[in-house]
């Protein structure tokens, strides 16, 4: 009875062993993707830069612009220039000149241009806005000295603000000494203008 | 409760994940430092002189000048400084036979900028007919070219235009419409004087028959220097 019973119970398990190697053996294939993104680089810097200070003279050269690059980044790119005017008096107005190109690759645009200078120890910031002139009082005395005009003179793609990789746009900021600037004195700002991916400006 | 504590997980999530995403803008930033050095405008009497600057006796006599025109009461204007009349006309001189007066001329900083601004002529022992020769030279001492834009003479503020029309000045110190003194102004406005330059200008000065004996006459005249560019004369020929 009882050996009757245990050969029953072996013959089963054979059977349930059986049917699971079947299981087993489906056959199967597997498809996998593998992702590498490479990330691009935003990145500008001055490539030329000039002032029309020779091009426009009231028939005497008595001011002297200097336009010379003075910061460059860990890759050797222009990021600041520096300009000076020398012998300037009222109404005197300036253009200078500095192709921004897009030596990255990334497509970018203006975010924003922003002037600084200091009051009393006390740094100021003054938005930039392009095509607007803005009047600055860089000593204090509630009369503007000084004001400033920045625009893109030559859109090489015709897109505005966009700059594309390898393109350039040239922009043009315009330096005016207003009647209220006095004799012998050194005014100094900064422009600051950053440039970001396009689809997030 | 437990429904709020629901609600506020997931809103916190969404406003990290928008910081990260404002972060994470990737951009460059370009500068231009400017400085910007103002010149200066500045203009010097380097020179005055008269002709007849050593007192007697000399060997040089007196001149005599007699203008040829003279002013009718409406010529003349008050101005602060005496009354002033400009008028078209010349002066006849002729060589005397004696040397009575004299006159001096020198110059002086008077607002302690390094520079010579005013000229003074002095006439010494005058008589009506004396008549002295004046020249000054004015140097741009400055940086910026400049125009001598007007004469004020006694406060009768001239131009170019004006010195060529009529270039004879009469000054009647006391408003009777008898003038004491005469100048003849020349010109040197409307002419641009480049920075390390400078132009020279001779006048006549006539003391007239209404002068009053042991009598003092001033006669002042400014000269108003202008950034060339800023001058009434800039752009004429």
């Amino acid at each position: 009875m009882y050996i009757g019973k245990s050969i029953m119970g072996i013959f089963l398990a054979l059977v349930m062993l059986a049917s699971m190697s079947i299981a087993l053996a489906m056959w199967s294939e597997t498809l996998k993707i593998n992702v590498t993104v490479n990330t691009g680089e935003v990145d500008v810097a001055w490539t030329e830069y000039r002032h029309n200070d020779t091009e426009e003279k009231p028939g005497l050269d008595v001011t002297k612009v200097y336009v010379e690059a003075e910061d460059w980044d860990e890759e050797g790119d222009i990021i600041k220039l520096n300009v000076t005017i020398d012998n300037a008096y009222p109404c005197y107005n300036v253009s200078i000149y500095g192709n921004v190109s897009n030596i990255g690759t990334i497509p970018v645009k203006l975010l924003s241009a922003t002037i600084k200078y200091t009051i009393n120890a006390e740094e100021q910031s003054d938005p930039l806005p392009l095509d607007t002139w803005v009047d600055l009082d860089l000593d204090n005395d509630s009369k503007a000295d000084i004001n400033v005009f920045l625009e893109i003179s030559n859109d090489a793609d015709c897109d505005g603000i966009q700059i594309d990789p390898g393109s350039f746009d040239v922009y043009e900021l315009t330096i005016h000494v207003k009647q209220n600037a006095t004799e012998l004195t050194t005014y100094f700002f900064e422009i600051e203008m950053v440039f970001a991916q396009w689809n997030e400006v | 409760m437990n429904l709020k504590k629901l609600l506020v997980l997931p809103i916190f999530l969404i406003l990290i994940s928008s910081i990260s995403v404002a972060l994470a803008m990737w951009s460059e930033t370009l500068k231009i430092n400017v400085t910007v050095n103002t010149g200066e405008v500045d203009a010097e009497i380097v020179r005055a002189y008269v002709d007849d600057d050593i007192p007697p006796p000399t060997i040089k006599p007196d001149y005599n000048g007699t203008p040829n025109a003279w002013p009718n009461c409406t010529d003349f204007n008050y101005t602060g400084e005496g009354w002033v009349a400009v008028i078209k006309g010349d002066i006849d001189f002729e060589e005397l036979d004696k040397d009575v007066a004299w006159a001096e001329a020198w110059t002086e900083d008077t607002d302690g900028d390094g520079d010579n601004d005013t000229a003074y002529v002095k006439i010494h022992n005058g008589y009506p007919g004396y008549m002295v020769w004046f020249s000054l030279e004015v140097d741009n001492v400055g940086t910026i070219p400049i125009f001598i834009d007007y004469y004020i003479v006694n406060s009768t503020t001239l131009t170019k235009e004006e010195i060529e029309e009529n270039n004879l000045v009469f000054l009647d110190a006391n408003g009777d419409c008898e003038p004491e003194v005469l100048i003849q102004l020349y010109n040197i406005l409307g002419e641009q004087i480049d920075p390390g330059q400078g132009r020279e200008s001779s006048w006549r000065i006539v003391v007239l028959q209404p002068a009053s004996e042991n009598s003092e006459y001033v006669i002042s005249v400014k000269l108003v220097a202008v950034q060339w560019n800023e001058s009434i004369y800039y752009g004429k020929k």
